[in-house]
């Protein structure tokens, strides 16, 4: 599904990322761990379009998508939800999930699209009845548990074929992230192929069938998450950062 | 009591007036954060296009499409060679830009058509009036009010009925997760521009029906009274640009009306020192939240 060659980016001079390689397969799911600064919302943000490839290539079912816009990838179905979440506090919950639908609508004939939208909404609603309550309420007056399940919702309204997750859990209550992670298991089983960066790596590990370790930019090592798990070296990698909290 | 009520009369007009030149400032800010203070040259180009079209026998109808062409035309132009390049620039770039863009505009005003005023003219009946009660409203004050409603109307339905509206407001708040989501983000630009050079088109008629008259300078006024107003409401906010100009318009009609005659030189200043107060005591504007393109 997801082929990265090579792949090097950054921001201004410094290259964060550098000569990264993976493959995902489709219905897989990947997990990229890291401390700090590994590069890993880089090679994210580089995936979807939002930072451009300064070498090596991308491609998605063996099409090269490294030099199209943020939004043509995302119209062949590569979807970021991004670290932080980026709710768009101004807009109401349901105008979040309209803008979501952006690319979905794009690939439909514009006599379909009104009502693609109007039963991807209610999908929407069906899967996280919460935002249904709140539909008209904006972005920004959300929980920050609630702006999580948005975020994956507003993600998810494009229907994309590749969805990636950035930090997903970050700043959640332990409750909420095993809420998370229970919707991101029914993507899973629906056969979505997902690759999710987190810093700490065994509740990601336990839920994904592969894992890429990054230090410094670099990918360090990889392999089915047992192989990921069970390496020695796992645990020098957060070394220093909180490596028992980690483990 | 009816010399107030004469007064509220003409500061609506102004002030409708002021809000529709802070609307076109507003959109464009809201959507690039750029203070595009070459906006009044497309006021200048506007009334220059006025003189052209009112001395070829243009009827008036074709003639107000066409000067919104031309505004609309030129706002495009400027936003897709001088400011697109620069749309992730830091803001003073951006507006140091403007500045350049206006002085071009201007230059080239003054080599065109030369120094010096040009009367606007205008059609008869802009100026015939009705009476009532002792006060009196003219044509021209009717239509200023009520195109201004009719615009803010417009794009208030534009901004919160439409696609188009919807994905300008979610860029206006973060252009990269617009572009995420698959919102061709290059058309959003293009979008503002365009919206702010129809409004600039529009208000230009008003504003030269007013003055009767147009030079090379002449963008100064209408852009520091809509960055006045814009200021005053809140950057960036529509509702915001719509309160301000009717606020500067009632401030400044009250003014010339109540204040002593030694002091009316000091208008123009008192309505900074309105600017400043409102900075002070409020510093996101009347109706200005923190980041925003909306209501």
């Amino acid at each position: 599904m997801l082929e990265v060659k090579g792949l090097v980016a950054g921001y201004g001079k410094v290259r964060a990322v550098n000569e990264v390689s993976l493959d995902v397969p489709a219905g897989s799911v990947l997990a990229v761990l890291g401390p700090n600064g590994a590069g890993k919302t880089t090679l994210m943000r580089t995936i979807c379009g939002d930072l451009p490839v300064w070498a090596g290539e991308i491609a998605l079912n063996g099409e090269d998508i490294s030099r199209l816009r943020t939004d043509e990838r995302a119209v062949r179905g590569v979807t970021l939800c991004p670290e932080g979440r980026r709710i768009l506090s101004t807009l109401t919950v349901e105008e979040n999930l309209r803008i979501g639908a952006t690319a979905l609508l794009r690939r439909a004939a514009r006599t379909e699209r009104h009502q693609i939208l109007a039963h991807a909404l209610e999908r929407a609603f069906e899967r996280f009845p919460v935002l249904k309550d709140r539909r008209s309420a904006p972005g920004g007056a959300l929980s920050g548990g609630q702006q999580q399940m948005l975020a994956i919702a507003r993600a998810l309204m494009s229907a994309p074929s590749l969805l990636l997750l950035d930090e997903p859990s970050l700043g959640l209550a332990p409750q909420m992230i095993d809420e998370v992670y229970g919707f991101l298991a029914a993507l899973q089983a629906e056969g979505l192929t997902l690759v999710l960066v987190e810093e700490s790596s065994r509740r990601a590990l336990d839920f994904a069938d592969h894992g890429l370790v990054m230090k410094n930019g670099h990918v360090l090592f990889g392999g089915t998450a047992d192989e990921v798990r069970n390496d020695p070296r796992l645990a020098g990698v957060f070394l220093g950062e909180n490596a028992e909290s980690a483990l | 009591m009816t010399n107030f009520i004469q007064h509220l009369v003409d500061a609506l007009s102004v002030g409708s007036t002021y809000s529709l030149l802070a609307l076109g400032l507003t959109l464009v800010f809201g959507v690039m954060g750029l203070v595009n203070f070459a906006y009044g040259m497309l006021i200048v180009w506007s009334g220059y296009a006025i003189g052209l079209l009112a001395g070829w026998h243009v009827n008036v109808v074709l003639a107000v499409v066409a000067v919104i062409g031309v505004a609309t035309f030129l706002s495009l132009v400027m936003g897709e060679v001088a400011f697109r390049p620069f749309r992730k620039a830091p803001p003073l770039t951006l507006l140091l830009t403007s500045f350049g863009v206006s002085l071009i505009l201007q230059a080239s005003v003054r080599i065109i058509f030369g120094e010096g005023f040009r009367r606007v003219p205008t059609p008869s009946v802009l100026g015939n009036g009705l009476h009532a009660g002792g006060v009196r409203i003219s044509v021209l004050q009717l239509v200023s009010v009520g195109t201004g409603t009719l615009v803010v109307l417009g794009l208030y339905l534009l901004l919160q009925r439409t696609t188009l509206g919807l994905q300008m407001r979610a860029y206006a708040e973060d252009a990269d997760v617009a572009g995420m989501m698959g919102v061709r983000t290059e058309r959003i630009l293009t979008a503002a521009f365009a919206i702010s050079g129809v409004i600039a088109g529009i208000v230009a008629m008003i504003w030269l029906a007013k003055i009767g008259t147009v030079q090379p300078s002449g963008d100064l006024n209408p852009t520091i009274k809509a960055f006045i107003a814009i200021v005053i409401g809140g950057l960036g906010s529509i509702r915001g640009a719509v309160l301000g100009g009717l606020i500067l318009g009632v401030f400044e009609s009250f003014l010339v009306a109540y204040l002593p005659s030694v002091l009316l030189p000091y208008g123009e200043a008192l309505a900074f020192l309105l600017v400043i107060a409102v900075l002070v005591l409020r510093p996101q504007g009347v109706a200005g939240r923190v980041v925003e393109l909306s209501r």
